[in-house]
């Protein structure tokens, strides 16, 4: 068995920033996950982020990345890669997999980073090669440096899908066609004009209604929907491609705060089901989430909310005071309210506090 | 009988003023006329299956047979719908009506005039078709998809689980298999939740997310048992 | 296809070769690049047909989560290729089904 004070799992932005903070603090810390370098989906992210200069804003995702890297190893914090943790049982102790045999770690403290999946639609063909998240050509593109087809159609237009087209251009792709069922584009209106100005058509109320191809994909059918969003396949249309992406929401990763017994509520402005939290992301005892499993948002607040559990997590362990504790956590506070204000941030801003009220409504509202 | 070969059959059956199959072909096989509401007739012995007429054709009536005296005969027949079908494809082959004959095999495809993009589908039928097939039944969507891309099950089955009264993630696991795959559900379990809703008005917000066990993820029996 | 000019990326540095073997077919990999991104580069994009409908799959998350691009990797089946990286002379196959474990030679 591994003894530690605090194990994060998930070396994404939030469980990277949570490193940082909670290792400036000195507490001996571990940071498990499982793939082969960390970052979680920072490196395939090559464009400016938005906000402020205290939330890295104009750096591309893949230098924060290896920003975040460079200030974990310089706080002394452990990092085991290639780790799945696979299960979290009574008295917080952890089941990982790692080079191949099965470990245990208790820890005083746990903070939950295991980010969001992207989800899926079902057509025929659906599951043909070819067919594939954005993030899956977005990592081949950006990492691996490989096209993963040469004329690609893309379903939806949230911030993910606008710029991973924007991208798949970059690397040489031609977007055929960008998909969306909605009457108006979901994501921020400069990303959709990058992409207007290239000339790729943008078919707002529409859907796709089939993959085509024997042993790969060789085109996709397109029809316009209904109000009810149901598609009129009478108007249905054939458009050459080899690949198909959907950027179509993400999914809040929250199996291990299910595990650890923490009640969720349903939230589509987060994403989906998240796991209850107070103020300071604390999901059950001894037990934090950070990140897209906390509500799916951006990279720039999944960094807070990392950063936040990471200092909470080093109050409950005694290793800052009160006094100093609280004004690290208020700090926090105004950074993550910068980034979820406005038009697009409101939302998220609302269905947070929602969460900490229904928690608090769960404990008998007792503060 | 002279050997084996393609020719024309012409299926034009009004009296449209129109001669383009007569003047395309290149060898005076079809005769029309100076009155071009002529129908036309074909001069079998001066066919040589070559196809231009097919591609000449404004109404899609010609297509070409060619009988092998064997089993199977083959047909070409002009297609110019997406998706092509691919060769070795079972294809429906239809009468002039659309009223369906039987199937046959792709075997292959060829554009009789290089500057008409028709393109003709050879298709192997039974001789018991060969008079009537002049038409390949255009592609219809398949409206079943795998909605459980581990455990391949399909959109009807997780509807038929939710008309045997399933209404939870939970439950259409355990009676269909969805979500028990390798992959854990993590693709399906909101396309499940979202048939739930289309099916049974129930929405996403009002359903609990499936119970999740240790462990998370694949690892091997080898892996969990070397400690 | 390999992306090796880019306007921000830069243009892709000399890596390594590596030879992989793929359905006795002879692949060049980079070294550090997961199975799936040279097969990916070399034109290859069905890497398994399924148990039950026998349909082809490739690629579909690209970070080991959903589990479509699993390939038999020097006689072991279900191996995540997008995640798992090339190693020189790997022998890799095209998983039928569940697939088979060992014996490389027939």
């Amino acid at each position: 068995m591994i003894n530690t004070e605090l194990l994060i799992i998930g070396g994404g932005p939030a469980g990277l920033a949570a490193g940082i903070e909670a290792g400036k603090l000195n507490v001996k810390t571990i940071i498990v996950d499982e793939n082969s370098l960390p970052g979680g989906q920072l490196f395939k992210q090559i464009h400016k982020f938005f906000g402020s200069k205290e939330h890295k804003a104009g750096i591309r995702g893949n230098k924060i990345g290896e920003q975040l890297l460079s200030e974990v190893s310089e706080t002394g914090v452990e990092v085991y890669l290639n780790t799945r943790a696979w299960g979290i049982f009574d008295d917080n102790i952890v089941g990982i997999v790692k080079d191949g045999k099965t470990e245990k770690i208790k820890a005083k403290k746990i903070i939950l980073a295991t980010g969001a999946s992207e989800n899926a639609l079902a057509f025929p063909g659906s599951t043909l090669p070819g067919v594939m998240t954005a993030g899956a050509a977005q990592t081949f593109i950006n990492v691996h440096r490989v096209l993963p087809g040469k004329k690609i159609v893309m379903i939806g237009t949230g911030n993910v899908g606008l710029i991973t087209s924007y991208q798949l251009m970059q690397a040489g792709a031609e977007v055929v066609a960008i998909v969306e069922a909605a009457p108006s584009v979901g994501g921020y209106d400069v990303h959709a004009n990058k992409i207007r100005r290239a000339g790729v058509p943008i078919y707002l109320g529409h859907t796709i209604v089939e993959a085509q191809g024997n042993m790969e994909v060789s085109g996709a059918i397109l029809a316009p929907v209904d109000d009810k969003f149901k598609a009129d396949k009478s108007k249905s249309f054939f458009i050459d491609c080899d690949t198909i992406c959907f950027a179509v929401g993400l999914t809040p990763r929250i199996e291990l705060a299910q595990m650890a017994n923490s009640p969720t509520i349903y939230i589509s402005a987060l994403g989906g089901h998240v796991p209850l939290h107070d103020q300071k992301l604390k999901i059950a005892d001894s037990i934090f989430a950070a990140g897209d499993i906390a509500g799916v948002e951006e990279a720039s607040t999944a960094m807070e909310e990392g950063r936040l559990a990471g200092v909470a997590a080093a109050i409950e362990l005694g290793k800052i005071n009160q006094v100093d504790g609280i004004e690290k956590v208020n700090n926090i506070y105004q950074r993550l309210a910068k980034l979820r204000s406005g038009q697009f941030g409101m939302k998220r801003a609302l269905a947070k506090e929602e969460i900490i009220r229904k928690e608090l409504e769960l404990r008998g509202g007792v503060e | 009988m002279g050997k084996i070969k393609y020719l024309a059959r012409i299926n034009c059956l009004q009296p449209i003023p129109c001669n383009p199959c007569e003047t395309s072909c290149p060898f005076g096989a079809i005769y029309i006329g100076d009155d071009i509401t002529n129908r036309p007739v074909l001069k079998s012995n001066k066919c040589r299956g070559c196809g231009i007429c097919v591609a000449a054709c404004p109404g899609i009536a010609i297509t070409m047979a060619m009988i092998t005296g064997e089993d199977n005969d083959y047909v070409a027949i002009p297609y110019e719908y997406y998706p092509m079908p691919n060769i070795g494809d079972v294809v429906t082959l239809v009468d002039s009506n659309g009223v369906e004959l039987g199937k046959g095999t792709v075997d292959k495809f060829s554009k009789p005039n290089k500057n008409d993009p028709t393109t003709l589908v050879h298709v192997v039928v039974d001789c018991s078709i060969t008079d009537r097939a002049v038409g390949i039944k255009k592609h219809v969507i398949n409206d079943d998809p795998i909605i459980c891309r581990c455990e391949e099950i399909f959109e009807s089955e997780i509807v038929e689980a939710i008309r045997k009264g399933d209404r939870t993630v939970e439950a259409i696991k355990r009676r269909t298999r969805s979500g028990m795959g390798i992959c854990q559900g993590k693709t399906c379990n909101r396309l499940v939740a979202n048939i739930i809703a289309r099916e049974t008005g129930i929405g996403a917000n009002e359903q609990m997310p499936s119970s999740k066990r240790p462990p998370v993820g694949v690892i091997s029996i080898k892996e969990l048992s070397q400690e | 296809m390999r992306i090796i000019k880019h306007p921000i990326l830069g243009d892709v540095k000399e890596k390594k070769k590596v030879n992989i073997n793929v359905d006795n077919r002879q692949v060049e990999a980079l070294e550090g690049e997961p199975i799936a991104a040279a097969l990916m580069a070399a034109g290859i994009r069905a890497f398994r047909r399924t148990i039950k409908t026998g349909e082809p799959r490739g690629v579909y998350c690209g970070i080991g989560q959903c589990n479509d691009c699993i390939m038999e990797v020097n006689g072991v089946p279900n191996v995540r290729t997008c995640v798992t990286l090339v190693e020189e002379g790997m022998i890799i196959r095209t998983q039928i089904g569940l697939g088979k474990s060992g014996d490389l030679d027939d």
